[in-house]
């Protein structure tokens, strides 16, 4: 589309007679709109495949497509195109033919250039509102929460988020899964020039390897068996606004040399299609992996990488972000409860259970164990024994241990400093003095132990090296009978 | 033409610029619709005639519609001297017109 942004839109005008064409245009940019006109449906419907206007006028009575088939067309490409018809006759069956195929209004010829501007004006706005709408009703379906920043570490995030978020960059979010990664994609869109036009998101992971590029880049009429209509893609659907792709990492390397391409060059080709086609977007992605790893790997495109790699992103795990624990779960007991019909309490009780569970599932877990928390509370405030049994499993000496780190520190919960006393930590073995392969979970207890001493016993340290969620760590430990000092030590 | 049979026409000014291409081809409609009518081409009168109905108007000249309601009218009844007689009137209005531009 390529109206600027002060004009009150972009409208096709579709009439044989060049005379309407002309005047309609002079009343129309007169009124601020940007104009384009046509002579017939054919080069209009053309035309749609490079630009998404805000309203069309279209001539009823035209030679060739004819208007009631142009205007069944505009309406399988676009619902929501707000589409004008202009007729010299009142035949009453046509108007009402177009108005049950969409039309959202008609003028009669002589055009009264008032009526013309007014019915536009409307046309326009009920466009954009529809658009809003089905934006809103989008986000409606999506995870439902807001940035709760009361933890340093997220606070870094939201710090690099605003500033990165007015430009154009293109951003590369990386977190956990579960922590939040779409929301920030949100609030990024939600923070920039783009915000009044569409975030179209896409989880890569989602979507099966082979309708991939279809869904990416759609598809023309017949390209494939079950192809029987035109669609357009994520990228065209994103024109003007955010384009959201989630899981990149889990692209195959064949589709990542198609979207380098198409993210360099701004252009690309529907499936089955040879037209080249632009979009205006501005582009997002996400991972929970490690793409620099997998570059190394082969798996991903070095060329690719630096391409979505422009600026990086942090999402903080939840484990990392604790003082957001108890603010995120009475946000989400308050939008449950009005969902649920009934006042939702969380006991404090209950809240320490919150805070001192790991979380390896992130904000979607801490959600999900509200709302089962809720939902078995019934009415009644949550207590611990309604939350998810796996949050009440008895803690273990070493659970108790806290890190230094201050993100990980939990403000309900004064922080303990017991340091670990690891004892007998030599470098890995997997095999014995006789030559004797050890056991897998004979070499597992050496890493953990090696990995606490390099670590000097953060947690946080050992599970990011080791590559293991909290949780399992725990449970290791306990199974291997590594336990702090204060418990004794190595038992 | 004296100045007491002219027309005055007030048209907005943001289609004052197309105009003069828009009288100059009723012009031209006025000098074709006679022979077409002669060579009975009805069709071509009835859509010159229909052109005018729903131009004249949307141009700021309500007598350019009426009179191509009449050619439009003629045409389908095949009466070529209707024809010739609303063309004649047109090249007539034609001739004694005068636009004034209006800021609206």
């Amino acid at each position: 589309m390529k109206h600027n942004r002060d004009s009150q839109g972009l409208v096709l005008v579709v009439d044989d007679e060049r005379l309407i064409q002309r005047i309609v245009r002079a009343w129309l940019e007169d009124a601020g709109y940007v104009v384009e006109t046509f002579g017939c449906g054919e080069d209009c419907l053309a035309a749609l495949d490079r630009v998404l206007p805000d309203a069309i006028v279209l001539d009823l009575s035209m030679p060739g497509l004819g208007g009631l088939e142009t205007l069944r067309q505009i309406k399988v490409r676009s619902q929501h195109l707000p589409v004008v018809m202009l007729t010299a006759d009142l035949s009453v069956n046509s108007v009402v033919s177009a108005m049950n195929l969409g039309a959202y209004d008609y003028l009669t010829k002589p055009i009264d250039p008032a009526k013309l501007t007014t019915t536009l004006r409307n046309a326009v706005q009920h466009c954009h509102l529809s658009v809003k709408l089905a934006h809103l009703e989008r986000a409606a379906e999506g995870t439902g929460y807001g940035l709760t920043c009361h933890s340093p570490a997220m606070k870094e995030t939201l710090v690099a988020l605003n500033r990165v978020a007015a430009g154009d960059i293109t951003v590369l979010i990386q977190g956990e899964s579960g922590a939040g990664k779409e929301l920030v994609a949100r609030a990024i869109h939600s923070h920039s020039s783009r915000r009044d036009g569409p975030f179209v998101a896409l989880n890569c992971a989602a979507i099966p390897e082979t309708l991939q590029e279809s869904e990416l880049f759609g598809f023309e009429k017949g390209a494939f068996t079950g192809a029987e209509q035109r669609r357009i893609g994520r990228f065209e659907e994103a024109d003007q606004g955010t384009l959201f792709l989630d899981e990149v990492g889990e692209l195959s390397l064949g589709l990542q040399a198609k979207l380098l391409r198409a993210i360099q060059e701004r252009a690309f080709s529907r499936v089955g299609g040879n037209k080249e086609i632009r979009s205006n977007y501005r582009l997002l992605v996400a991972t929970h992996q490690p793409l620099q790893s997998l570059v190394a790997q082969g798996k991903f495109r070095e060329d690719f990488y630096f391409r979505i790699a422009v600026f990086e992103l942090e999402v903080p795990p939840l484990r990392a972000r604790r003082e957001d624990i108890a603010p995120l779960a009475r946000h989400f007991a308050s939008e449950f409860a009005e969902a649920l019909g009934h006042a939702a309490e969380l006991s404090n009780a209950a809240l320490e259970v919150l805070l001192s569970y790991s979380w390896p599932g992130n904000v979607r877990e801490l959600k999900n164990a509200v709302h089962r928390g809720l939902v078995s509370a019934n009415g009644s405030t949550v207590q611990p024994e309604h939350l998810p049994p796996r949050l009440l499993q008895p803690t273990s000496p070493v659970a108790a241990v806290t890190e230094s780190s201050p993100a990980a520190t939990s403000p309900s919960l004064p922080p303990k400093e017991v340091p670990l006393t690891v004892a007998g930590a030599e470098a890995i073995a997997v095999v014995d003095k006789a030559g004797v392969g050890l056991s897998m979970e004979a070499i597992e207890r050496q890493a953990i132990l090696c990995a606490l001493t390099r670590n000097e016993g953060v947690l946080a340290k050992v599970v990011k090296e080791l590559g293991i969620g909290r949780t399992t760590l725990y449970r290791k430990m306990k199974k291997f009978q590594i336990a702090s000092e204060e418990s004794g030590g190595e038992v | 033409m004296s100045e007491r049979s002219a027309i005055r026409v007030s048209i907005s000014s943001v289609v004052m610029p197309l105009i003069p291409d828009f009288l100059e081809a009723r012009a031209e409609d006025a000098v074709r619709i006679p022979a077409l009518a002669d060579a009975r081409d009805y069709a071509e009168v009835r859509r010159l005639g229909h052109n005018m109905k729903g131009n004249g108007a949307a141009y700021g000249f309500v007598f350019i519609t009426e009179i191509g309601a009449e050619i439009e009218r003629a045409a389908h009844d095949e009466d070529g001297s209707k024809a010739n007689a609303a063309a004649a009137r047109l090249s007539d209005y034609l001739t004694r017109v005068i636009v004034v531009a209006v800021d609206q």
